[in-house]
């Protein structure tokens, strides 16, 4: 478990190091893929359902990016895509290929719903947090427009 | 900003963003090949620049940068001459180096192989394979290949050489050494900016992005799909 995870931490260096990030934001990116891949695995552990533990690490993804973001001045995308990377469904992609090249379609489309399915996990886990990030710092601006209106007029 | 791989909505909030600061109006468009700006001023003449975006290369450090420059901007209202001085040093910042890069294409390939629950072995193994494919890349990127053929090299190298490997010493996953070994080559700023613009409302840019992610996918797995094809025949 500790070593997957450590795993994760240096796949997601890398590819951030190969996107150009740096300095300790490279550090903090890393941590977005250990921070997913752990909570991915834990569920996975508990529930044994692969595209909900995906969708849940997505959502921890998210959550960390949009909070790293936040707190080190940078977008939250920096933190997000090397992030993503390793909750990605490559095996079942690579199998989908696979039974293509063997002529056998219908178990090729079995695997390309899995794809579809653990890309479309990912997608939405992160498409939900940005979004609920972008409300609260809306409502935010609201305020301080208000206030500062409130402040104008007297 | 564009050409580094930056959403649409955090471009046209930028160009918003600065020329607010300057006391213009501005209404910007922004699509993932061009840019069109039109600048009002304070006596109603109209301005209008377009900017064509042709080549494309991932650098999150830039974004960064620029987004943070944006803001400042936004509140100091410089002169052109401190914004473009500060422009030319962000542009003057470098990649990091060959070597660094390639280390980090041989770890990943190591590190994702390996977490996809294949042995020390495979592992290995896709470091070799790795180093060999970003080696081949950046002659490609070097001689101005398309970002296409770099995506079907990687493809072909790493199923060629896994197969090779596994003819080799055949206790080799060769699958889990050909995903490990592809990992880093998936489009994973593709998909995330396409959900992100999406979300902001500029579907033309999140259909371009994703469609870009989707044929930059389907070309990789063409590339190892040929070798195994040829894989296939020689075994």
């Amino acid at each position: 478990m500790i070593l997957t995870v450590l795993l994760a931490y240096i796949g997601s260096v890398t590819s951030g190091l190969l996107f150009n990030i740096k300095g300790r934001k490279l550090i903090f990116a890393g941590i977005s893929g250990l921070v997913g891949f752990a909570v991915y695995t834990l569920m996975y552990q508990h529930t044994e359902h692969n595209i909900i533990s995906i969708f849940i690490g997505a959502i921890a993804v998210g959550l960390y990016s949009e909070t790293a973001a936040r707190l080190l001045k940078a977008p939250a995308t920096v933190f997000s895509i090397p992030g993503i990377l390793p909750l990605v469904p490559g095996i079942a992609a690579y199998e989908m290929m696979q039974f293509i090249v063997s002529n056998e379609p219908s178990a090729a489309t079995g695997k390309m719903i899995e794809t579809a399915e653990g890309s479309g996990a990912i997608a939405f886990g992160i498409m939900i947090i940005a979004a609920v990030f972008r409300f609260i710092s809306r409502i935010k601006k609201r305020k301080q427009m208000d206030t500062a209106n409130k402040k104008a007029a007297q | 900003m564009l050409t580094s791989g930056a959403e649409i909505y955090r471009v046209e909030e930028t160009i918003v963003r600065i020329c607010n600061s300057y006391n213009l109006k501005c209404e910007s468009f922004v699509l993932p090949t061009g840019i069109f700006i039109s600048v009002v001023d304070d006596e109603g003449h109209v301005s209008t620049t377009f900017k064509r975006i042709k080549n494309r290369k991932v650098d999150l450090n830039r974004i960064d940068r620029v987004n943070d420059l944006s803001r400042k901007v936004q509140i100091m209202s410089p002169d052109y001459h401190t914004v473009s001085m500060e422009l030319d040093e962000i542009e003057s910042v470098k990649q990091y180096n060959f070597i660094a890069r390639l280390a980090a294409a041989a770890l990943g390939s190591f590190a994702f192989t390996i977490l996809f629950r294949g042995s020390l072995l495979d592992g290995l193994t896709a470091l070799v394979i790795g180093t060999v494919s970003y080696f081949l890349k950046e002659l490609l990127t070097r001689n101005g290949f398309f970002a296409f053929t770099e995506n079907l090299m990687a493809g072909l190298v790493a199923g060629f050489f896994g197969i090779a490997a596994v003819r080799i010493l055949p206790q080799i996953n060769e699958y889990k050494v050909i995903i490990g070994s592809i990992m880093l080559y998936l489009p994973g700023v593709s998909i995330t900016n396409g959900i992100k613009d999406a979300l902001y409302g500029d579907i033309v840019a999140s259909l371009t992005r994703l469609g870009e992610a989707i044929l930059l996918v389907t070309i990789l797995a063409a590339g190892v799909a040929i070798s195994l094809f040829i894989g296939a025949g020689w075994r």
